[in-house]
């Protein structure tokens, strides 16, 4: 025999099947250059010594292995796909008298030209566009740089022998596979009269509950802190749910309405359903991938652009203007930090404005009736209890509050005391007034927030000292005095200002503890939620495409299988239009349920997706309703379109003629 | 008036590429006769399924007509066809062609539900018929649970429930062992017997043998026909073996 046969045999087979090998091929190809381009970026951004590049590069780096895991399942999905649809003609293989040795030998060819082609320009496309990318990166997140053309050989070898790996498990998959059935199973797969499903009612029931459950946990959330702990669990409930509801709630549902005679027993429900009952037993699983891999991408979409559009908001949250100085409060604070504050601006030129100057204290209490608990730590059932001297808050608010002793000003978040008065640390407070949000505060924080204003600076140093005694030396609170403003003057001064003013005021302000500017938190803030965004456009590109190709691969799989019963039903007395009609019904249906669930998650998870993201400080809920919705729209458009491209070759397997 | 009248039928087709055309049918002219049981034998592309195709509507005589009832099915416009078809005509095929997705049940009733029928009358139609052919204990069994002779027998429950005015069978024997071949000819031979009338393709000279009449098809043209008369199967199947010796030694021409 011909030492080329195999290889060449291997290659007309794959021209064969170029309607199974060509999505296959694109979606490798595009896969292995996302992970090396990922890879690469990393690398590059790890040597371009860029401030904070240490952490980004460990983002992208943990980011590069997530991407390559899940790049590993897509192609094991479409590759057993493949298989699947090519049972038949190993089977005809073995017929004519090759041995599964020869299958496998053909297999191995057929795996290591696609899995050579796929890595080839895979590489050669990433180091193409990994360029381009990583500018993009560092426009994402505001850095200049210039061009500068790199492959790192570690990126190349990395990529190599991860896909050579995994094309090579895919091979012995294959070849297990195909050892295992004998000819004529192989030449009968596709045929087999495939049996009723059946109804699983307990699994539905569990799959309510569980998709319940998970609904319920994400709803039920009130604080951040509580999201950050939740919504991991909500998130597997929902996804078990969604697998149990799809392979056995649907087929539970659709067997009612067969019961249902006089809905059953209509020209239009009758084939729809019964038709509907075997899709779902071959796509359920399929579905509800889909359903998930959907939810993941509008999350990950909507989240990452809200985080990176919503940044000024956040960065005005929590620094309400452009230098923010923090020393550990006495009664002389105020003095002295606007004083060493004026003199160092001077020396720069600069004028101080719009200054907010605060004495705080604050710590975390439970709540009980009307009745605080303070405690030693924060968690999910705290409140973050803050306190200011009178003056301070009218002065900010420009308010004329007056106080006296025992009475109290109260803004509280979560659940407010109702009553007229609290206990805090054995003493009581009459509350005078509810007063608004302080916008002069930061009151961004995981834990829900209670602002509580008493007469005098003294007020809150015999609280600080209750709450230290009362916690018996476990934890020490001190107060703090902050004090931000904004610059007037020559921008340009701007930097060597910052750089000099922690050393200029640790001359004068005792204890001093912070001293930050919004200029370079806006740098962090960019390089985290630039690169944040960065890596959410990787992954809602992997998530599409496996998207694509499920989406694609079922048509063909459903075109096959639908085929024979549309000829059946011509010669039973169905017209072409009322075949079609019903089929297309279907397909409408199979492929729009998952979109449809789809959105609802999204709608359920709303609510704890917000508060999710206000433990980032995104407190701009309009915003990420804005962003959600625009990937809502984005993802069914898009949707849409892969349906309508795919149903055409769906169509056009469905009426070929025998 | 016959109810079946053909009339200088004729089917020419072109090959996709380039312009070889084949003759299925050059000129075939017969008439069936209400209650009538017409066995149309040929071998292997002789024309029969083309014949049977364009008789079904599924296909168009490229000359010629097909009178059903006086009515030529030429002038059924397409929107109705599929309506015509399920109205006038019962299916039986080689494969059985049931769907898989459905109970035996369900599939009988396929052309009831299409023509929108309320359920109760479905199942007064539906009872006698499936008691005639021994099938109403696996009503609600699937297709892939019965052997080929339950499904053949399901199928023909699924031509007759329409009450048409013709059956047509293609090899209605062709994927069925002896014994459920000779169950399925006494079930056509007793339904003919109460008035049904059958056309019915075949090459099985058995199948053949219990038609009233069996018409010989070669090369596009009917070349012959014999009739049963008061012929028991036995010796009716000794005059078609007959004849098809005859006919494959090429001993008679055409009439």
């Amino acid at each position: 025999m011909n030492r080329f046969f195999y290889s060449r045999l291997a290659v007309t087979n794959i021209k064969k099947n170029k309607s199974l090998y060509l999505p296959y091929l694109l979606a490798g190809t595009l896969i292995i250059s996302l992970f090396y381009i990922l890879s690469s970026v990393s690398i590059m951004v790890g040597e371009s010594k860029m401030e904070g590049g240490s952490t980004m590069g460990a983002l992208l780096v943990m980011s590069t292995g997530i991407c390559g895991f899940f790049s590993l399942i897509i192609l094991f999905y479409i590759n057993s796909f493949i298989i699947k649809s090519r049972k038949k003609e190993f089977g005809l293989y073995s017929i004519l008298g090759m041995e599964k040795r020869h299958i496998s030998i053909v297999m191995f060819w057929e795996v290591l030209i696609t899995g050579a082609v796929c890595i080839l320009l895979g590489i050669v496309g990433g180091a193409v566009f990994s360029q381009l990318l990583f500018l993009l990166l560092l426009k994402i997140i505001g850095v200049p740089a210039a061009l500068t053309f790199q492959i790192p050989l570690s990126s190349v070898l990395t990529t190599l022998i991860l896909y050579g790996a995994g094309f090579a498990v895919v091979l012995v998959f294959d070849v297990i596979g195909v050892a295992r059935t004998n000819p004529i199973d192989l030449l009968h797969s596709s045929k087999k009269g495939e049996r009723e499903p059946k109804s699983h009612w307990l699994l539905t029931l569990f799959g309510a509950l569980a998709l319940g459950g998970g609904y319920v946990l994400s709803w039920t959330v009130q604080a951040p802190s509580q999201a950050l702990v939740v919504f991991l669990p909500a998130v597997l409930l929902v996804i078990i749910g969604t697998y149990c509801l799809f392979t056995a709630g649907s087929i539970v549902f659709l067997k009612l309405l067969r019961k249902n005679r006089s809905y059953y027993y209509q020209p239009r429900n009758f084939i729809s359903v019964s038709g509907m009952i075997y899709r779902m037993k071959q796509n359920a699983a399929g579905l509800a991938s889909i359903c998930i891999l959907a939810t993941s991408v509008l999350v990950t979409l909507s989240s990452t652009v809200s985080l990176y559009i919503g940044e000024e908001d956040i960065l005005h949250s929590q620094y309400p203007r452009q230098v923010q100085v923090t020393c550990v409060a006495d009664e002389q604070s105020s003095s002295v930090v606007q004083s060493a504050v004026a003199d160092h601006a001077k020396e720069y030129g600069f004028t101080v404005e719009n200054a907010l100057g605060y004495t705080n204290l604050y710590f975390p209490a439970t709540k009980d009736g009307d009745k605080f608990n303070a405690v030693q730590s924060y968690d999910a059932d705290t409140y973050n209890i803050n306190f200011v001297p009178l003056q301070d808050y009218n002065r900010n608010t420009g308010s004329n509050y007056t106080l006296k002793d025992g009475e109290a000003l109260l803004y509280m978040e979560a659940e407010p005391i109702q009553s007229a008065s609290f206990t805090l640390l054995n003493r009581h407070y009459q509350i005078k007034d509810r007063i608004p949000v302080p916008e002069f505060m930061d009151t961004n924080y995981s834990t829900s927030y209670v602002l509580i204003v008493l007469p005098e600076y003294s007020d809150l140093a015999s609280v600080c000292d209750d709450y230290n005694k009362y916690l018996g030396g476990k934890a020490e609170r001190t107060l703090w005095y902050s004090y931000s403003y904004d610059l007037a003057g020559d921008k340009a001064q701007l930097q060597e200002y910052y750089g000099t003013l922690r050393d200029s005021l640790n001359k004068t302000v005792p204890r001093l503890a912070q001293t930050e500017n919004i200029d370079n938190a806006r740098k962090d803030f960019y390089r985290m939620y630039g690169t944040f965004l960065f890596v959410g456009i990787f992954f809602v590109t992997l998530f599409l495409i496996a998207t694509v190709l499920i989406i694609y691969y079922k048509q063909i799989t459903e075109g096959y299988d639908d085929h024979d019963r549309f000829q059946i039903m011509q010669k039973v007395g169905m017209s072409d239009k009322e075949v079609r009609g019903t089929i297309q019904k279907q397909v409408l249906m199979v492929f729009f349920l998952p979109l449809g669930m789809a959105v609802i998650h999204i709608a359920v998870a709303f609510k704890v997706l917000c508060k999710l993201l206000l433990a980032f400080q995104l407190t701009n809920t309009m915003l990420f309703l804005v962003c959600t919705i625009g990937a809502v729209l984005l993802f069914a458009i898009l949707y849409f379109v892969v349906y309508q491209l795919t149903a055409r070759t769906y169509y056009r397997i469905v009426q070929a003629k025998n | 008036m016959s109810l079946l009248q053909v009339r200088n039928l004729k089917k020419i087709y072109t090959t996709r590429f380039g312009g070889n055309q084949v003759q299925a049918l050059c000129d075939v002219n017969f008439t069936v006769e209400r209650g009538e049981y017409v066995a149309i034998m040929g071998e292997s592309g002789s024309g029969k399924t083309t014949l049977l195709n364009i008789l079904a509507a599924l296909d168009k005589p490229t000359s010629g007509e097909v009178l059903l009832d006086g009515k030529s099915t030429a002038q059924i416009p397409d929107s109705q066809m599929s309506t015509y078809r399920r109205n006038n005509l019962g299916f039986v095929f080689q494969d059985f062609n049931l769907l898989d997705t459905f109970s035996l049940k369900d599939n009988i009733l396929l052309p009831l539900v299409l023509s929108n029928k309320r359920y109760e009358d479905m199942i007064k139609l539906l009872v006698p018929i499936a008691e005639r052919l021994h099938i109403a204990e696996l009503l609600e069994k699937y297709p892939y649970e019965v052997s080929g002779g339950q499904k053949q027998r399901a199928a023909v429950a699924r031509a007759l429930i329409t009450n048409p005015k013709l059956v047509l069978a293609d090899e209605p024997t062709g994927a069925l062992d002896s014994k459920a071949t000779d169950s399925l000819l006494h079930v056509f031979e007793s339904i003919n017997r109460e008035g049904q009338t059958i056309l019915m393709v075949t090459h099985s000279t058995r199948a053949a043998s219990h038609a009233g009449r069996v018409l010989f098809i070669r090369d596009g043209i009917v070349i012959h026909q014999l009739y049963k008369g008061t012929l028991s199967n036995e010796e009716m199947y000794q005059r078609i073996s007959d004849t098809l010796t005859v006919l494959s030694t090429g001993g008679i021409s055409r009439e």
